[in-house]
């Protein structure tokens, strides 16, 4: 590894946005597992090019141009196939991400309230998949629904809480 | 689970979330996929879609996780150099193990002697404001992040705060509050109403100069006044209060404690003041909003001097009074309780009547009507008369058109007591508040 210049205000700045980085890169990979070794070099490339950094700019938009290049280089390894999207759609989803991550604190605080609304039932399914990672098919036992039925109506939660995110902000907005 | 969420979802209609939702559950088989991948491509709003659809997965990730930020575990790591101990949460959330082993190194190379205090940003959000303005940082906006560790006075308005543990909570003007970890908060003076309904929220506490006050349930609020007197009341759940010497109480839903600057006890009160629960009022949407305050003044209600048998407990929020055409004006200097009232149901009428002057007279129910408690009155053999009364908290059902039962509530019925002394026949109403039942 070569030699690190890493300050107090990159580790918080780095901790600090792991989080919108995740989101931006599942955009770009629509894979977990892809995401989570994707981050891993992205924090790495960013520790060892840590002097690169000007402090006072933003960091997430710096942290975000290199997890791009990771993701490049991802895409250029794997398997043409397995890939969600080509370079120039790629592009789009880039920028597209990085523009919604600035209402980020906004939409997490959105939906933090929105969860709120949902029926205790939903909550707790939410619960399941998320905090407990349960497996689809347990959720769906534990329900007595099928598999089919929990899908689809994990779907219609996350679609539900959109609207709602969506609707809060406009409304906070005064659209 | 809800019936009317069927198993057999129209996938024609949106083919493209589910197959997406698929995919994020990695489910999805290779044609799915290949489907999946051909109409990201072809279509630009489907791209749109996508974005926002792994947005809300992704935030749903980080709700439901461990906060990335976290002060205890950067200072073990800033002592105990050597090696970083396994915290699976932090792993399970993408902290990358480069990242740890790097700030290992980085610890071990640059502070290797005397062990330092990194800032630390507990990520508390402002998410909600009212001309919320303080003292150094002015106004307060939405989505602005507070500085950890750091006092605020707000002079005017209120604020409201999400800590990444889901909880909320809500200061009022004027206050002096310190956000102190991730899951607590100082307040020396003010008001806080604190909102509690996530796992990682449970053990959310309040410093106060009584004590600490830490959430054990959903819903509290801690006044403290200028004097220094820290009070705390429980709407829903319980609450752990602590004195300096480490003595704890437990405070349950409905019940109110006071703990005098100095003196390091909790003692039971009755209410709160006005403000207090003027701030209820005003932000019950957010905070609860079948919640229905009892209004701080003498609540007095007539009842039928010799009535054997039952009477009930009314809660009427479109106002009695305004259905009772010759109400005398008179009264009201009587503290006649606005909105509750005890009644009758006449079983040869099939009515429901309502003391006026000294005689029943019937009232149509209003659809928003709630009987709160039966008052059975019977003879004893001393010719005075009993009465014995049952809450209809927990439990819900209609009499005779009415609907009865509320969720929970700290109110009660003084038979025999009016303006303050004993009065046969009449009742007074004590406590702050009930809620309703979710409809």
């Amino acid at each position: 590894m070569s030699q690190m210049i890493v300050t107090e205000e990159l580790i918080l700045n780095l901790i600090d946005c792991q989080g919108k980085l995740y989101s931006y890169v599942l955009s770009l990979t629509g894979n977990r597992n892809d995401t989570h070794d994707i981050l891993q070099e992205t924090n790495k490339i960013i520790l060892e090019k840590a002097a690169e950094y000007t402090p006072g700019t933003s960091f997430s938009a710096w942290a975000s141009k290199i997890a791009y290049y990771k993701v490049l280089a991802y895409q250029r390894d794997a398997a043409r196939e397995s890939l969600l999207f080509n370079v120039e759609i790629l592009q789009e989803i880039s920028e597209k991400s990085l523009s919604k991550s600035k209402q980020n604190d906004r939409r997490l605080g959105s939906l933090f309230h929105c969860i709120e609304q949902l029926s205790d039932d939903n909550q707790k399914l939410l619960k399941q998949r998320y905090e407990e990672e349960m497996s689809l098919e347990e959720i769906a036992s534990f329900w007595g629904r099928t598999y089919n039925g929990i899908t689809s109506l994990l779907y219609r939660v996350r679609l539900a809480l959109i609207d709602c995110v969506d609707k809060t902000l406009q409304l906070e907005d005064g659209a | 689970m809800s019936n009317s969420q069927t198993d057999e979802a129209p996938l024609e209609e949106d083919a493209l979330g589910k197959m997406l939702s698929l995919h994020l559950d990695s489910k999805i088989s290779a044609e799915q996929f290949s489907q999946l991948k051909d109409s990201l491509e072809a279509n630009e709003s489907a791209r749109d879609f996508y974005i926002e659809f792994i947005a809300v997965h992704s935030q749903l990730e980080q709700i439901h996780k461990a906060p990335f930020s976290n002060k205890e575990y950067l200072n073990e790591l800033l002592q105990v150099p050597e090696a970083p101990t396994k915290r699976p949460y932090l792993l399970m959330m993408g902290l990358p193990a480069a990242l740890l082993v790097a700030i290992c190194i980085w610890i071990g190379s640059q502070l290797p002697d005397k062990p330092a205090e990194i800032p630390v940003d507990y990520q508390v959000t402002v998410s909600d404001t009212y001309q919320a303005f303080t003292k150094h940082d002015g106004l307060l906006n939405i989505g602005q992040k507070l500085k950890s560790n750091t006092p605020y006075r707000l002079e005017s308005g209120q604020v409201e705060l999400l800590f990444l543990t889901g909880v909320k909570v809500l200061i009022s003007a004027p206050a002096h509050f310190e956000v102190i970890g991730e899951n607590e908060i100082d307040l020396s003076a003010g008001i806080l109403i604190a909102k509690v309904t996530t796992a990682k929220g449970k053990g959310f506490t309040v410093r106060t100069p009584g004590g600490p006050v830490l959430d054990l349930g959903t819903l509290f609020g801690v006044e403290i006044e200028s004097s220094g007197t820290s009070n705390v009341q429980v709407f829903k759940g319980e609450v752990e209060l602590a004195n300096s010497r480490g003595a704890k109480k437990i405070l349950s839903e409905g019940k109110i404690l006071r703990g005098k600057a100095g003196q390091d006890q909790w003692q039971p009160a009755k209410r709160l003041s006005r403000k207090f629960y003027s701030v209820i009022q005003k932000n019950k949407q957010a905070l609860t909003p079948n919640i229905v305050l009892v209004p701080d003044a003498e609540n007095n209600m007539f009842g039928a001097d010799e009535h054997i048998g039952k009477s009930y407990l009314l809660y009427s929020p479109a106002s009695l009074r305004d259905q009772i055409v010759n109400f005398e004006k008179k009264d009201q200097r009587l503290n006649i309780s606005t909105n509750f009232a005890v009644v009758y149901f006449n079983e040869t009428s099939r009515s429901w009547q309502f003391l006026v002057q000294e005689t029943l007279m019937p009232f149509v129910p209003d659809a928003t009507d709630l009987l709160l408690a039966t008052i059975e009155s019977t003879a004893t053999n001393n010719d005075s008369i009993k009465k014995t009364i049952t809450y209809f908290s927990g439990t819900r059902g209609t009499i005779h058109g009415i609907s009865y039962g509320f969720q929970s509530g700290d109110i009660q019925v003084l038979p025999d007591h009016f303006l303050g002394q004993a009065n046969q026949g009449d009742f007074s109403l004590v406590g702050t508040f009930f809620i309703r039942n979710p409809d």
